[in-house]
């Protein structure tokens, strides 16, 4: 190919990415005009929707009358504010906009939502579920699909329904991945008042979940209510020989608020406790002083004298001295130095 | 004669809200969005309303820094304020009411709750 013949390629080649680069920025600057005319819109006809929203709060006007006047108007900005009301407000306001929601349909918007094959979509439709609180339907948990933040949604709206062991059962048996730090929360909320959904749970689905999530669960139960004396803590006791120093350390912290219960006490086997990694025998070591009762107190003091890992070792002593144990006589160098310090910082304040 | 409340909200959607309620219980209701244009309202303008309600997240000027000078003001130190903060607020609220805050509402709230509770502080 000769020169002029490359060059004429060069140029053509040139001008049609030009051609292509304005073609682009026009059609680029023509849809952010039109996205802004859009929301300049929205925005001039929100104080509208809004003053037909209020409306709806006066007692004395119908339900009805205001939700045909909101069919008129933009549907984008109706549900805007309808969200922002839902999620502000309490009591018998609330319930208004919930009729006027129903009347405007959105409960079966939000139900045909949920089982769209799309996320964001199914998100959306929990969202508004719970916002309107509809009468679930039984096989909700369906709808998740494979999504693991579809299922914490789902999960989510369970638990704001007062299903608390359905919540539970979603995150934790149809799953079996680590749980995001909402559905940790979720998790929490369902059953911090009464662990019984997540320990009868836990103790059918553990064996089949990955060490991570055996970790969190087991930090999940350290913080919710002990109280509950027929909850199933036994399979707890199990996890002591998990080959994982962290889930053994996890399960110790577990119980730490269960010294009440002698069948608890009585599960634990001390003496691999004290002769296992460390960051065991440091839970170990946490957990006695929570109990604080004299047998814990006295393998405390044993085994606290004795140990070789000045973290460790810290934990024994501060768990003693947070339960007023007297100092014993120091056996070793260590063991003095760390009754010192703890001491010092309590005179410190 | 109906009694003036100023109420500083940031959200448009809110502050309509209380001032339709508020209206419709018979305060003469008076909106503004930030703390700055609040203070320049209250101290400048010589405006004395019966009560306040206020937002603790604000632009410009937070709640509490309005609720301060408000309760440091001579004129004004006697006006009652009313919080409104978001739940899990504690500590904040705790701050709020040290400084000087009469009552407070936590976000979501009832509206009815909140006309009780304003028609109490000008009572």
């Amino acid at each position: 190919m000769s020169l002029a013949a490359v060059d004429a390629v060069l140029w053509y080649l040139l001008g049609a990415v030009g051609v292509a680069l304005s073609v682009l920025g026009t059609a680029t600057l023509a849809l952010s005009v039109r996205m802004r005319l859009h929301q300049l819109e929205r925005e001039e006809a929100r104080p509208g929707v809004r003053r037909i929203i209020l409306e709806a709060l006066d007692p004395e006007l119908s339900v009805e009358g205001v939700a045909g006047e909101l069919e008129q108007r933009d549907r984008e900005v109706v549900l805007e504010v309808l969200e922002k009301y839902l999620r502000q407000l309490t009591g018998e306001d609330r319930e208004r906009l919930r009729e006027v929601a129903r009347h405007l349909d959105l409960d079966d918007r939000a139900l045909d939502l949920v089982e769209s094959p799309l996320l964001y979509r199914r998100l959306e439709g929990f969202n508004w579920l719970t916002l309107l609180d509809v009468e679930l339907l039984e096989e909700i948990t369906e709808h998740v699909g494979d999504d693991p933040k579809a299922a914490e949604a789902a999960a989510r709206y369970l638990h704001q329904d007062g299903r608390d062991r359905t919540a539970t059962e979603t995150l934790l048996s149809t799953y079996q991945r680590p749980l995001s730090t909402f559905a940790m929360d979720t998790l929490y909320q369902a059953n911090s008042g009464d662990p019984t959904p997540l320990l009868d749970v836990s103790r059918d689905s553990y064996g089949e979940w990955q060490t991570s999530k055996i970790i969190q669960v087991l930090k999940v139960v350290e913080h919710c209510s002990a109280s509950v004396p027929k909850a199933p803590v036994d399979w707890i006791s199990n996890l002591s020989s998990h080959s994982s120093p962290e889930v053994r350390a996890a399960a110790l912290r577990a119980v730490r608020h269960r010294g009440w219960q002698t069948e608890v006490r009585e599960s634990v086997d001390w003496s691999s406790v004290f002769s296992d990694v460390a960051v065991v025998r440091r839970a170990g070591y946490r957990t006695l002083g929570e109990w604080g009762d004299a047998v814990s107190l006295r393998l405390l003091s044993e085994h606290g004298s004795r140990e070789t890992d000045d973290r460790s070792r810290l934990t024994a002593v501060q768990a003693l001295h947070e339960n007023g144990a007297p100092r014993s006589h120091a056996e070793s160098e260590g063991y003095t130095r760390t009754w010192d310090w703890v001491e010092a910082l309590s005179r410190a304040g | 004669m109906s009694h003036r409340v100023l109420v500083v909200e940031d959200d448009a959607d809110l502050l309509e809200l209380i001032r339709f309620k508020l209206s419709n219980d018979g305060f003469d209701v008076l909106g503004i969005e930030d703390g700055e244009r609040a203070w320049e309202f209250l101290a400048e303008d010589g405006g004395r309303p019966d009560a306040i309600v206020l937002d603790v997240m604000l632009p410009g000027m937070d709640g509490f820094a309005l609720l301060k000078r408000i309760k440091r003001h001579e004129e004004l130190e006697d006006v009652p304020v009313l919080m409104l903060t978001a739940v899990g607020d504690e500590d904040n609220m705790v701050e709020a009411m040290e400084v000087g805050a009469e009552d407070y509402v936590r976000k979501p709230f009832s509206p009815s709750v909140l006309q009780a509770r304003v028609r109490r502080l000008v009572e």
